[in-house]
Formats: C-alpha cells, sequence, structure tokens
C-alpha cells in the first residue's frame, strides 16, 4: 500500500510543480519586489512561483485521493535509454562539431548517431541516409540559403 | 473612397504583373513555402539572408520577393505540423493538436486540404482589410494603449487554459509555467536581468522557435522512439480521394474559417500581437462556443481551419502598420523596412502617395502570391502524404538535423541548439508527468506582455489601478474576462447534478476526478 | 636541421606580416553587427560592404549577431584573430555600455582597436500634438511646472534614446517620468496614440510621421539643423545650449591587428562613405558622413565615453 503511494504520477507531477514554483518564488525573492501598484521585477515571478507551488499542492492531492487506475507509472514500460542517449547526442554532436570541425562533420554526425537509437536501423541504411541527408542539407543551407556555418573549418573557412 | 482605391488597386496589379515584378514575387513565395515546411528556419532568417542580394534589384521586386518568402512561409509551416506533429513555426503548433490526429485517422491530406483553403481564405480577407479598412484600422490600433493591451492579454490567458488536453488543472499549471519561461531575460522596465543565472545567451530571453521545437519535436521524439504504434505507415496509402475534404468537411470548417480570419486580422492590428497569439486565441475561441468541444484535440477539423485562417489573415494584415505608419509590427515587419531604406525609400504615411507602384504592386502582389501558393501547394499534398511512408527511423533523424540547423539559422547562435535540446529532455519529463505543452506556448507568449503593459499601465497612470476601468476598451475586455470566469464557474457547478446520484459519484470517478471539468 | 627550420620560420614570419598587409584583404572580410538584422547599424554596414567589395574585389559579409543589448555580437569580435578578417560595426551603444555594464567581460579600448567613424544621425525631439508646447522652450515651461506628471518613451533602458533622453532632463533641469517600451516600434506607437508625452527617436524615423502631422518636432540634437528636417531648431539653438546627442555607428577591430591593416581599411572605410552615391543613401536615412584618422576616431571614443559615464551616473543615482 504504502508503495502504490510512492509510484503514482501525479505525486511526482506534483512535486516537480512544487519545486518550480518554489525555485521562482526564491529566485524572484532576490530581485526587487515592490508593490502591486509600483511592481517590482521581482513581484510577477513570486506571484507566479506561490501560484505553482499551490497548483502543485492540489495536484498531488488529487492523486492522494484518487484510487488506482491506469499507468502511474513514471517511466514508460520499456525505458529507451539508449535510443534517448543517442537522440540527444545526436544535436550535442551537432554542436560541438558545428563549432569546431564544420557543417558537414555535424550534419553527418547528427543524423548517424540520432538514427542509431532506432532499434530497426541498419548500419547500411543509417549510412546511406546520413550521407544524403549531409548533401541534400548542404546545397540547401549552404549553397542555396548561405546559412553561415563554414562547411569544413580550416579547409574552407 | 472605394472607387479610387479599386483604381489604384488595378494600377497596382499592372505593376505587380509586369513580368519582372512577377519573377520575383514568385521566387520569393517558392522560397517562402519551402522554407516554411522546414523546423525551425523561419521567414527572418531567410529574409535575413536574402536581404543583401536586393541591392541591385529594383525596389518594387525586391520587397515583392521578400514579402512573398513571409507570407509564403506560413503556407508551408501547416505541413510537418500536421502530417508529423512537428510545428516548423509557433503559429502552426495549434494545428498539431487537431491535425496530426486527423493523420493518424488517415486524413492528413484532408487536413492538408482544408488548411490550403483556410489560408487562402484568411489572407484574402486580411488583404482585403488593408486596402480599404487601412487608415480606420490604424486609428483604432493607436487607441490601444498599455491598459487596453493588458487586458487583452488577460482575456487570451483565460481563454486559453481550455487549451489543455486532459486535466484543467495541469493545464492552469502549464500555462503558469510558460509565464515563468517568458520571464527569463531582461526586464524592460529596469533593465535587470532575471533568471538568466549570469548565462548572456539568455539576456534576451528563451526565443519561442527554440521553445516550440523542444517541447513539441524533440519532446516527441523521445516519446515516439522505438514506439512502433508512433507513425505506422497505412497512413501513407492515402487515395487521390482522400486528398480533397469531403462536403461535409468543408460545411463544418466553414465558419470556423469565418471566425479565425475575424480574429486574425484583429490580431494583426493590435501592436504586440501577431501570428502566434492570433492562432491560440482562435482556437480556443472556437473550442469554446462550440457545441461539441470534446472533438478538438482528437482530429476536428474546425480545429485545423481556424488557426490557419487566422495565421494567414493576421500575417497578411501585419502589413498594415508597417506600410502606412512606418511602424513595424514585429521583427520580419522590421527587417522588410530596412530592406527599404537600403534602397533609400522611407517608409511612413506618405508611402502610399510617394511610392503607389510599391504600396498598391505590394497589395496586389499578395492576391497573385496567394494564388500562386494555392496552385504550388494543391498538387503538392500528395506528394507530402508520401513523406509519411517513408520509414520512421529515417524520418526522425533528419526532422532532428532540421531542426538543429533551423534553430542555429534563427540567431548564428549554437546556445540555443543546446537550449531546445535541454528544453526537449524537460518537455519529455512533461509528457512522462502527464502534462500536455500547448499551454505554455500560450503562456510563453502572452504572459511577458500582460506583465509588460500591466506595469507601463501603473507607470504612466502614477499608480491608479482604476485606469483599466476608465478607459473603455479595457473596460469591455475585462468584462468579457470576468463573463468567461463565470461561465466556467457555471458549467462547473452544474456538473455533479446531471450525474446519478451522490452515493453512485464515488464509484464512478476514474482516477482524475478534475478530467471530468474541461471547458 | 631544426635550427635552420626555426630560422626560416622565423624569417618567413617577419615578411609575412608586411605581405599580409598589402595583399589585404586576400579574402572574405566578415563584418559582425551586434544589433538586429535591418536595423541602421546592418543598412549602414550593408551599404558599406557593397561598396569596399567593389573596391577590393573581396566580398565584405555581413553577420547580425544581436543579443544583449549588443554585448554577444562584440563579445565574438574581441575573441576573433586580429588578423583584419573579423570587424565589428559598432555605435555609441558600445561606448555607454562601458558604465551601463559594468558586469561585461571586455574593455572596449583595451580588446578592441579603432578604424574609422562611419556615419552620425541625429536625432529629432517629438511630442504629441495634444501636449500645448509649440517650441522646445515652452516645453521645458510646461515640464518645470508640473514637474514628474510628463512622461518619455524611449525603446529601452540603456539604448541611445533612453541615455539622450537622460542627459536632456539633466541639462535642461526638468524632470519627465521614463517609460520604456520593448523596440523602437512600440514606443512610436506609444506617442503617437498619445499615451506617452515626448520621445526622442532617430530622424529618419520620424521625418514621415512629422510631416503627417502625428507628431510635432520640437528640436533635433545635432551640432547643426539636419538637412531632412531644416525648419526644425537644434536644441542648442531653442533653449538647451551646448546639447547634443547623436547616433553614430564605427568600425573596430580585435586589439592587435597590424597597424598597416589599421590605416588601410581606415583609409577605405573613409573613401567609402564619402563616395556620392553612398552618401546619397545616408542622406535619404537623415545620416552624415564621419571621416577620422585611426588615432582621432581613439580620441573621440574615449571622450564618448566619460560623456555617457556621466549620465549613466546621474539617473542611476536616482530613486526607483
Amino acid at each position: 500500500m504504502a508503495a502504490q503511494f510512492r509510484m503514482k504520477r501525479d505525486y511526482y507531477a506534483g512535486a516537480l510543480m512544487m519545486l518550480i514554483g518554489l525555485g521562482a518564488a526564491a529566485e524572484g525573492g532576490t530581485y526587487h519586489i515592490g508593490t502591486l501598484v509600483r511592481m517590482g521585477p521581482g513581484f510577477f515571478p513570486v506571484a507566479l512561483g506561490v501560484i505553482l507551488v499551490c497548483l502543485g499542492i492540489i495536484i498531488a492531492g488529487t492523486a492522494f485521493a484518487s484510487r488506482e487506475g491506469g499507468d502511474e507509472r513514471f517511466l514508460p514500460a520499456h525505458p529507451q535509454w539508449f535510443g534517448w542517449l543517442c537522440l540527444i547526442g545526436g544535436p550535442i554532436l551537432f554542436i560541438i562539431l558545428g563549432v569546431y570541425a564544420g557543417m558537414i562533420p555535424a550534419i553527418f554526425a547528427c543524423v548517424f548517431v540520432c538514427a542509431l537509437g532506432d532499434k530497426t536501423a541498419t548500419l547500411k541504411g543509417t549510412l546511406i541516409m546520413s550521407a544524403g541527408v549531409t548533401v541534400f542539407g548542404v546545397i540547401l543551407f549552404s549553397y542555396l540559403l548561405g546559412v553561415p556555418l563554414p562547411l569544413l573549418r580550416g579547409i574552407t573557412s | 473612397m472605394i472607387e479610387t482605391a479599386l483604381q489604384d488597386l488595378w494600377f497596382g496589379f499592372g505593376v505587380a504583373l509586369e513580368p519582372h515584378n512577377l519573377m520575383y514575387c514568385f521566387l520569393g513565395v517558392l522560397v517562402g513555402n519551402l522554407v516554411g515546411v522546414l523546423p525551425g528556419m523561419g521567414p527572418v532568417a531567410t529574409i535575413s539572408i536574402l536581404l543583401p542580394l536586393t541591392f541591385g534589384m529594383k525596389p518594387v521586386a525586391a520587397i515583392l520577393m521578400l514579402a512573398g518568402v513571409y507570407y509564403g512561409a506560413q503556407y508551408g509551416g501547416a505541413i510537418c505540423s500536421i502530417l508529423l506533429n512537428l510545428p516548423t513555426h509557433p503559429p502552426h503548433a495549434v494545428t498539431c493538436l487537431d491535425g496530426f490526429p486527423l493523420t493518424k485517422q488517415g486524413k492528413g491530406g484532408t487536413a492538408l486540404g482544408i488548411t490550403v483553403i483556410a489560408s487562402f481564405m484568411g489572407a484574402s480577407f486580411g488583404i482585403t482589410e488593408m486596402i480599404f479598412l487601412a487608415p480606420f484600422l490604424v486609428k483604432v490600433a493607436l487607441q490601444f494603449g498599455p491598459a487596453e493591451v493588458c487586458s487583452l492579454m488577460l482575456v487570451g490567458l483565460l481563454a486559453g487554459s481550455t487549451l489543455a488536453r486532459g486535466s484543467p488543472l495541469k493545464g492552469i499549471a502549464m500555462t503558469v509555467l510558460g509565464l515563468l519561461i517568458g520571464i527569463v531575460g531582461t526586464d524592460i522596465e529596469t533593465g535587470t536581468t532575471r533568471f538568466t543565472f549570469g548565462i548572456l545567451e539568455l539576456d534576451d530571453g528563451v526565443e519561442i522557435v527554440t521553445l516550440a521545437l523542444g517541447l513539441f519535436g524533440i519532446a516527441e521524439f523521445m516519446n515516439s522512439m522505438n514506439q512502433t504504434a508512433a507513425v505506422d505507415t497505412k497512413y501513407s496509402k492515402v487515395g487521390f480521394r482522400d486528398m480533397f475534404p469531403s462536403r461535409a468537411d468543408l460545411k463544418r470548417a466553414f465558419f470556423p474559417m469565418v471566425r479565425g480570419t475575424l480574429l486574425g486580422s484583429m490580431c494583426a492590428l493590435i501592436p504586440g500581437t501577431g501570428p502566434t497569439i492570433a492562432s491560440f486565441v482562435s482556437y480556443a475561441t472556437e473550442k469554446k462556443i462550440s457545441r461539441t468541444p470534446e472533438r478538438f484535440g482528437h482530429g476536428a477539423i474546425e480545429g485545423v481551419a481556424c488557426p490557419e485562417a487566422s495565421t494567414h489573415s493576421s500575417v497578411q494584415g501585419d502589413f498594415i502598420p508597417t506600410m502606412s505608419l512606418g511602424i513595424p509590427g514585429d521583427v520580419t515587419m522590421a527587417l522588410l523596412l530596412g530592406a527599404l531604406i537600403i534602397q533609400g525609400i522611407v517608409p511612413g504615411p506618405q508611402l502610399i502617395s510617394e511610392h503607389p507602384d510599391i504600396f498598391w504592386g505590394l497589395i496586389a502582389s499578395f492576391w497573385i502570391g496567394n494564388i500562386l501558393l494555392v496552385i504550388l501547394n494543391v498538387p503538392m499534398i500528395g506528394l507530402w502524404v508520401k513523406l509519411l511512408s517513408i520509414p520512421y527511423r529515417y524520418l526522425y533523424p533528419s526532422a532532428m538535423f532540421f531542426i538543429c540547423i533551423g534553430v542555429y539559422a534563427a540567431n548564428n547562435d549554437m546556445f540555443q541548439v543546446g537550449e531546445t535540446v535541454a528544453i526537449g529532455i524537460f518537455g519529455y519529463v512533461l509528457l512522462r508527468l502527464d502534462f500536455h505543452p500547448a499551454p505554455i506556448l500560450l503562456g510563453f507568449v502572452l504572459g511577458p506582455r500582460f506583465e509588460e503593459n500591466f506595469r507601463r499601465a501603473m507607470l504612466i497612470s502614477r499608480g491608479d489601478l482604476k485606469v483599466f476601468i476608465e478607459r473603455p476598451i479595457s473596460a469591455a475586455f475585462l468584462t468579457l474576462c470576468v463573463l468567461l470566469i463565470a461561465g466556467q464557474i457555471y458549467v462547473w457547478l452544474r456538473r455533479p447534478k446531471s450525474v446519478a446520484g451522490a452515493g453512485e459519484i464515488e464509484a464512478k470517478l476514474p482516477a482524475s476526478p478534475y478530467t471530468e471539468l474541461s471547458g | 636541421m631544426l635550427k635552420r627550420g626555426i630560422v626560416a620560420a622565423f624569417v618567413a614570419a617577419l615578411f609575412a606580416v608586411p605581405c599580409a598587409a598589402q595583399e589585404y584583404p586576400a579574402r572574405a572580410v566578415k563584418i559582425i553587427v551586434p544589433f538586429g538584422a535591418g536595423g541602421p547599424a546592418d543598412v549602414a554596414a550593408r551599404i558599406i560592404g557593397n561598396a569596399m567589395q567593389e573596391k577590393f574585389g573581396q566580398p565584405l559579409v555581413v553577420e547580425d549577431r544581436p543579443g544583449a543589448g549588443g554585448l554577444i555580437g562584440t563579445m565574438e569580435v574581441v575573441k576573433a584573430a586580429p588578423d583584419g578578417y573579423t570587424l565589428l560595426m559598432m555605435s555609441n551603444t558600445q561606448t555607454a555600455n562601458e558604465s551601463l555594464v559594468p558586469q561585461r567581460k571586455y574593455r572596449l579600448m583595451h580588446d578592441l582597436v579603432p578604424i574609422a567613424p562611419v556615419n552620425y544621425s541625429d536625432l529629432v525631439l517629438v511630442v504629441n500634438p495634444s501636449v500645448k508646447a509649440k517650441t522646445l522652450a515652452e516645453f521645458i515651461v510646461l515640464a518645470k511646472a508640473e514637474p514628474g506628471k510628463l512622461n518619455y518613451a524611449s525603446s529601452g533602458q540603456g539604448t541611445p534614446y533612453h541615455m539622450a533622453g537622460e542627459l536632456f532632463k539633466a541639462m535642461a533641469g526638468i524632470d519627465v517620468v521614463h517609460v520604456p517600451y520593448r523596440s523602437s516600434g512600440d514606443a512610436r506607437n506609444g506617442v503617437i496614440g498619445g499615451q506617452v508625452e515626448m520621445m526622442i527617436d532617430a530622424v529618419p524615423a520620424m521625418a514621415p510621421n512629422i510631416a503627417a502631422g502625428q507628431v510635432r518636432a520640437l528640436a533635433t540634437t545635432g551640432k547643426a539643423r539636419s538637412a531632412v528636417l531644416p525648419d526644425v531648431p537644434t536644441a542648442s539653438e531653442a533653449g538647451v545650449p551646448g546639447y547634443g546627442a547623436t547616433i553614430w555607428l564605427g568600425v573596430m577591430a580585435p586589439a592587435g591587428t597590424p597597424k598597416e591593416i589599421v590605416d588601410k581599411l581606415n583609409v577605405a572605410i573613409s573613401e567609402v562613405a564619402r563616395r556620392p552615391d553612398v552618401v546619397k543613401l545616408w542622406a535619404a536615412q537623415g545620416a552624415i558622413p564621419m571621416s577620422m584618422t585611426p588615432q582621432e576616431f581613439d580620441a573621440y571614443l574615449r571622450a564618448d565615453i566619460v560623456k555617457w559615464a556621466d549620465v549613466v551616473k546621474r539617473f542611476s543615482q536616482q530613486p526607483k
């Protein structure tokens, strides 16, 4: 019974809202608050933070009051850690390679790594697709649209 | 007056149909349409990139092309929103809510068809309004001081709480969260930086494109990772017939289109409200006045028609204050003005009299451009739907790349790409906790304006709260707010009586008792 | 072997610098505009860039890097290599930022080297037609009679328009309340719509509205009358002697850029800024070309920093 209580999603939901609300109110409090008619920069953040905390409490409250039912777990039935890692890793590689290596490696790495996350992906298919998107992306964004990102740093500036 | 306007319009058509100008108009709408399909990279980035090219061009052709990019992009924007649940630009985020469910029901083509019709209708009305009503509307717009805008924002926030899919309580929480995210940045009145934690790039706040793509794009991709049910290839087997909306669909979508158009054109005039607010508010309004609000969010065709109509009419209407007062309504308009200035033309009240070819040629080109866009888009519907037959494992990495480069191109800033990723992860957490992201965007867009105008109204009135009631337009909006709240309470009070006896209520309640209390 | 290699490299480097200057520019030059696209700095950079491209045969690419009131773009140039291929289009926003933003991570005169000014534009002080003052003197009298009652708009805290306003208040000895807006467009709406009584704005932006009677111009802020508004007296003539506030634009490069390149650019930019076709474009915007040697520009910048430091000190001491 106690374990079941702890797993309920709405508890986490409420807790998250309370956390954000408290953070907002705390940070907002460091700015000058002022009064309702002469609001300082801190008034709105603190007010919103307080509202969010209250909402969080009510949301957690509904979890308390309700019966069990439905998927109450936070993580999905099959958490896709590797898939998520790839999905996040792709853009991060885009950023790093874009800054240090150039557009071409950035595009290729981003697409390739993102694609790896899918369980049905094949290495060959992924490689071909990444190459294809890279070529298309370079033509579209660099030549046609002139986005200012060097293609290959150190070689073309 | 109408007679001279028609005469001028005829003259404008003559200008716009000159082969040289026509070609650039076509180029503009084509590029705009294509760019509109790409997530992240919007008309602003494209126009900034094309700006240097306009140096060597004649002013009429230049402005026709750049304007074409702007409204052309709106046509492309709905496509990914409907087919992939990926809003390419913020105004189309609302289109996802009903567009994507329609795709899942195999009616993606229909949705796209309705979108094109709605867009054309919205744009046409916006253009007509611009021609005949411009001077009058500008006068009205100038009456909108901070108190009026503030009250309007409040109406928007209240109406928008019905955007919540699922628990209204969580919907309100998301709106508040959006308000908080909107606070990040520099406070306008005092210049202090809020919630930036010393990061310089956050001094200007979170970009809406970053927020939209992170919450709707990356978060959804995380959600659909390796879930085979995500985008089934069966939807791609769309017959020719399915591409055209049925009579029933058209009938159902007609009045929402009209209402959306009217709302959008109003929003265009009010300073500080743009296509994004227009689309959100028109969706919320439709849902509120609909007899069957529960269909919204599950594939109601009205939910696609009205935001698109309002977006387009607001985009065309955006030109009014810019062209007649020389005051740009938003960044895109400022760019267009910049292009004119480079050409040596000074926009302002005398633009119409000093450069009638530019003004009337531009308006005529709107008509021509929109017709061109309809011709471009209708046959392409089948092509876009075919896009769905690409296996998901190829689709989403490419989409991720487009998101990355689109966000980068908007401000030449890699930091924002990182921001998008961070927001995406957070958005996924929210999705898992059964929060839906749409109200965040609403709060994000309306909140800062509400606060800014409230404080400005107080500053000007020297702390006198009565100013909100004393000024008539503001009072009208506040009355609307009161009615909205009263309506909500009324509905809530009526609810339990319609369910069978008090004793049975407890047993019947689903997991969250508040889900009954929508709208 | 190694020693010979080092000597060779050393000798090559010795020759490389002047050679580089002679061949400069050998490839595309980037000029960073730390403000939004379509604004006066952006437009000016593109006009100059276009003209320089014709002169040098190498493209001058304009890159907009707005953000943090000009700080982000400026930082990017500060960090760039001092080889003359990255330049900064700056304005008196940067000189004002020296005092407005103490936490910035660069020092203008230390981390950047001045190349040349480009142009300057006068500002104009306008009031809403409902204000019962037909001249600047009348306005000052009105403001003194009711201190703290009138409002003036600007496009934000710390913008040149705000600073110009504060300087005016200080020199005229009046008390008008500052109402910041999100952008100049919004601010103009405010003054035309009548919510705010006064505004100091760029001449080209306001000229059409003045002509249409939507606002009344009381004075311009330069040393001489503006060519675009010849009937409007300068603030100096009209009641506040010695008042001067303009928006000027200039080009700087990262510190350490070789002197030859700086001089070459200075000559080129000054020449280009005074070309007849360019001057015509400037005139339509109410901008007047400026030309100085790098040393003169250096002195000008330092003086400007001091001027705005004083204004900032004065208004940050005011009770909030």
